[in-house]
């Protein structure tokens, strides 16, 4: 059962009934218990490793606020007899005690959780290909199962960690609500990746029934279901039909094909937010958003603060600022004195922190080499903007070119756009050899063509009338979303004129969507 | 309470606005020639007659006229066998039907795909049962054992079968005929080939020439043990608890086919001796026709429409052997 299916629907419907007739301190029971139902539907055994990242959860975070409570104790108990120094030291001694909480406590148990089960083969068939190469013998792969959103829980379960380590946030002592934070159903399986401080309460306090959140939850289901099934899934054979082809297909074509995947991707994952945010508005919380028309975006590192919001401010938050602040940092901002100019050098701990950032980013993704290859691209482009900034800079002035131009900025949400499609050469791939033969193919093969079967190989017309329909409505939405939210500009509409658009919303779905496709999770970003 | 009733009234409009949606687009759309819409309305209006009933592929389809045969058993026979049907379709359209008639006796086809194939992936003929099944009940059931629950709205609604939405030509056609006499009383348009379309019951006179024999030859076609799908077998043993537990007579039909690609279909001693094996165990009847003596020379290829399908002609000669086997044995 995913998301978009209707038993999820009938199962949020009854269950939404339930959460509102409980009394309000037990209805975050009825979201656990729905919650665990739903991964035990969605087919997922490995329900144990969820089990495991909700008790080092626990203790750990407990663990701290014990050391932390302590040592506020010791300094409360004497506050004049102790020195600075002594002051200093007790801090310094509880926070190292913490840090070994965090990291063998949480991060190395959930992050080797995710290392083995996911990466684990990855590894070993990189080793493998080293041993044959030395004519030793290769290692087994691992029949372990990946459990579905492992990648993103933890990555909550993480960040919820941290926030305790730095005192931001109190633990929760019942670990039964720990539990529903890690497994919270709607966005369990592709996120967004909710921060505990935001989310938590929400989910544990009983939200009130309102008859808005109810309106706007369902309109929202509504349009995610829209971008879904009319434009994803009908995006999708196409996008697989020129990949497939790869060798045959000329560089052109292949060049739409990134290009479609980058609006499929887009339709498909942003879809599935929609009708994630729009459950969780059901029962009256509001969860992050994810994205924030992407697509018009004026830079790379613009987009990625407005594609899976979740995710980019995850990494920011918890790995970009830490890394570009740490010693190694620093002293790398010192070095090469005399090769490079102070400025540049100012920029060695962002590159650094940039680097490894988008490494991870790829990484998360997936365990291949071609998405390590796609996020140091990613990593690549927006350094290299930040390196020659200058020059921009200078270029534009010489020019004469207005960054307020209209023309301006459409040309750089184009040129963003074609950045973040052509760097989909790789997730469109199957392997990393397939995404160079791509490259090679659109560099030297490039053979532009303005027939049907070059533009949209194997699609029928209809098809791609739907496709348009899909894309025109989504583009007009999204311009109107420049001044204010959709559903904020329906709920000023007259309610005949508000129904007249939900029913034939209702109707494009059923009309034009594409219903049996078995996707594993249904989504494209449930494989990582 | 004021929520409650605003709630209720929104949930209102909307399964209004999609059953009038579907019932709408479905008379748009759905081609006035599709038995389906004849099927329905003849099981409609025969509940609580029908005693006999008809199940199975498009072998048995084609290949008993029903008519004819509920003539000779003095019953009323209905032909509810549909292209590639699987054994979980003719279990739910059995159960279904039972729920409304007093069955007495079952016709099951049964042949080398009924136990091999994958249905799976066959969301089309799989459609084509739920379309059959009357009672909600009886479609939910068969919904949540047989469907992906991302094929639901495939199912639910007609619209979402269709790909020829801009096709608008054939949109005035379809309306036009049904809004004549001939649809409002039950009466398909005429197509040249066919014959004969009541009761579930169809065929063409169209004449099997030869040549195409190893290419209308489906994957997994050949008679193998090994090939047997577990899904397949437990409904054909639900099929045969079902007749006993309410008292149905269950005969199999192997239905036969032209030789040219009879050969290419594996060891059909071994698929008679598993049938037959079955039939012992459950008390069933097996008319097996690749047994029956001289069956080519009876049914030379000018009696099938295809290498594998009988034409009208053909179904009447077979339909005849049939009651004269069943009724007095070979």
């Amino acid at each position: 059962m995913t998301v978009n299916t209707l038993p999820f629907f009938a199962c949020l419907a009854i269950s939404a009934m339930l959460y509102y007739a409980a009394p309000r301190k037990y209805r975050w029971m009825v979201l656990l218990g729905v919650s665990l139902l739903f991964y035990h539907w969605m087919g997922v055994d490995n329900f144990l490793y969820v089990l495991i990242t909700t008790a080092t959860l626990v203790v750990s975070t407990r663990r701290m606020q014990a050391l932390d409570e302590k040592a506020a104790a010791k300094l409360r108990e004497n506050p004049e007899g102790l020195t600075r120094e002594e002051k200093k030291q007790i801090k310094s001694q509880t926070k190292a005690q913490k840090r070994l909480w965090l990291v063998c406590g949480v991060l190395l148990t959930n992050l080797g959780i995710l290392l083995v089960l996911k990466y684990g083969n990855f590894f070993i068939g990189n080793v493998n290909r080293i041993f044959e190469y030395a004519g030793l013998n290769t290692i087994n792969r691992l029949g372990l199962a990946a459990p579905l959103g492992i990648s993103y829980y933890t990555l909550q379960s993480i960040g919820y960690a941290l926030e305790v380590y730095k005192g931001k946030t109190a633990p929760e002592k019942n670990p039964f609500k720990v539990l529903l934070f890690v497994t919270y159903y709607p966005q369990m399986t592709q996120g967004p990746i909710g921060r505990y401080p935001d989310l938590a309460p929400q989910l544990f306090e009983g939200q009130e029934f309102r008859y808005e959140n109810l309106t706007m939850g369902c309109q929202r289901i509504l349009w995610g279901m829209f971008k879904k099934v009319v434009i994803a899934d009908h995006m999708k054979p196409l996008v697989t039909t020129i990949f497939g082809a790869y060798e045959t297909a000329s560089g052109f074509t292949l060049f739409m094909g990134c290009v479609y995947m980058a609006l499929q991707i887009y339709a498909d994952f942003s879809g599935y937010t929609d009708i994630v945010l729009g459950a969780s508005r059901i029962y009256g919380i509001r969860m992050s958003e994810n994205f924030e028309r992407p697509y018009f975006a004026k830079s790379l590192s613009d987009f990625w603060r407005r594609w899976h919001m979740s995710l980019s401010s995850w990494f920011r938050d918890y790995v970009f600022y830490p890394v570009s602040i740490s010693h190694g940092a620093v002293k790398l901002s010192k070095t090469g004195k005399k090769i490079f100019s102070a400025r540049l050098r100012k920029l060695f701990p962002v590159i650094l922190a940039l680097a490894v950032v988008w490494f991870c980013t790829g990484f998360w993704h997936d365990a291949s080499w071609r998405y390590i290859f796609w996020g140091i691209g990613n990593g690549g482009v927006i350094a290299l903007g930040l390196i020659l900034q200058p020059q921009f800079d200078w270029m534009k002035k010489k020019l004469h070119i207005r960054e307020d131009a209209w023309w301006w900025q459409g040309f750089s949400m184009l040129r963003t756009f074609l950045v973040v499609a052509l760097l989909k050469v790789f997730p469109g791939a199957d392997s990393t050899m397939q995404s160079l033969a791509i490259v090679r193919q659109m560099m030297f093969h490039f053979s532009p063509a303005l027939t049907r079967e070059a533009l949209f190989p194997g699609m029928r017309l209809y098809e791609l009338a739907y496709i348009a329909f899909g894309l025109l409505l989504l583009l007009a939405v999204s311009l109107l979303e420049c001044k204010t939210t959709i559903y904020e500009w329906l709920a000023r509409r007259p309610l005949v004129l508000r129904w007249g658009i939900y029913l034939c919303l209702i109707a494009a779905i059923i009309a034009f969507g594409a219903f049996n496709s078995k996707m594993a999770g249904g989504f494209e970003y449930a494989q990582f | 309470m004021r929520n409650f009733r605003r709630i209720l009234l929104s949930a209102l409009v909307i399964v209004v606005f999609l059953t009038a949606f579907e019932a709408g687009t479905r008379f748009v759309y759905q081609d006035p020639g599709n038995l389906i819409i004849y099927t329905k309305n003849d099981l409609k209006e025969h509940k609580g007659e029908i005693d006999t009933l008809m199940l199975g592929t498009s072998l048995v389809h084609w290949g008993i006229n029903g008519q004819m045969l509920g003539d000779a058993l003095e019953s009323t026979t209905f032909n509810l066998a549909t292209a590639a049907q699987p054994l979980s379709g003719s279990y739910y359209l059995l159960k279904d039907q039972n729920k409304y008639n007093d069955l007495k006796k079952v016709f099951l086809g049964v042949h080398v795909s009924s136990l091999t194939r994958d249905y799976s992936e066959g969301i089309k003929i799989r459609e084509g049962i739920f379309d059959r099944l009357l009672s909600p009940m009886g479609k939910l059931e068969y919904l949540y054992k047989t469907a992906d629950c991302s094929e639901y709205p495939q199912y639910l609604f007609f619209l979402a079968r269709q790909d020829n939405l801009f096709e608008f030509e054939k949109v005035e056609k379809y309306v036009t005929y049904k809004l004549t006499d001939n649809f409002k009383s039950n009466i398909s348009p005429s197509k040249k080939k066919y014959v004969y379309q009541t009761m579930g019951n169809d065929n063409t006179r169209a004449v099997y020439k030869g040549n195409y024999a190893e290419k209308s030859l489906p994957r997994k076609s050949v008679w193998n043990r090994s090939n047997i799908m577990e899904g397949n077998e437990e409904y054909l043993q639900m099929i045969a608890d079902l007749c006993r537990d309410n008292g149905i007579e269950l005969n199999l039909v192997i239905m036969p086919m032209v030789p040219e690609i009879t050969k290419l279909m594996g060891d059909f001693d071994d698929m008679h001796q598993y049938y037959q094996d079955f039939c012992d165990r459950n008390n069933a009847k097996l008319f097996d026709f690749n047994q029956y003596e001289n069956i080519y020379g009876i049914l030379p290829n000018k009696y099938f429409q295809d290498p594998k399908h009988l034409n009208a002609s053909g179904a009447t000669i077979l339909t005849g052997l049939l009651t004269d086997w069943y009724l007095n044995g070979i």
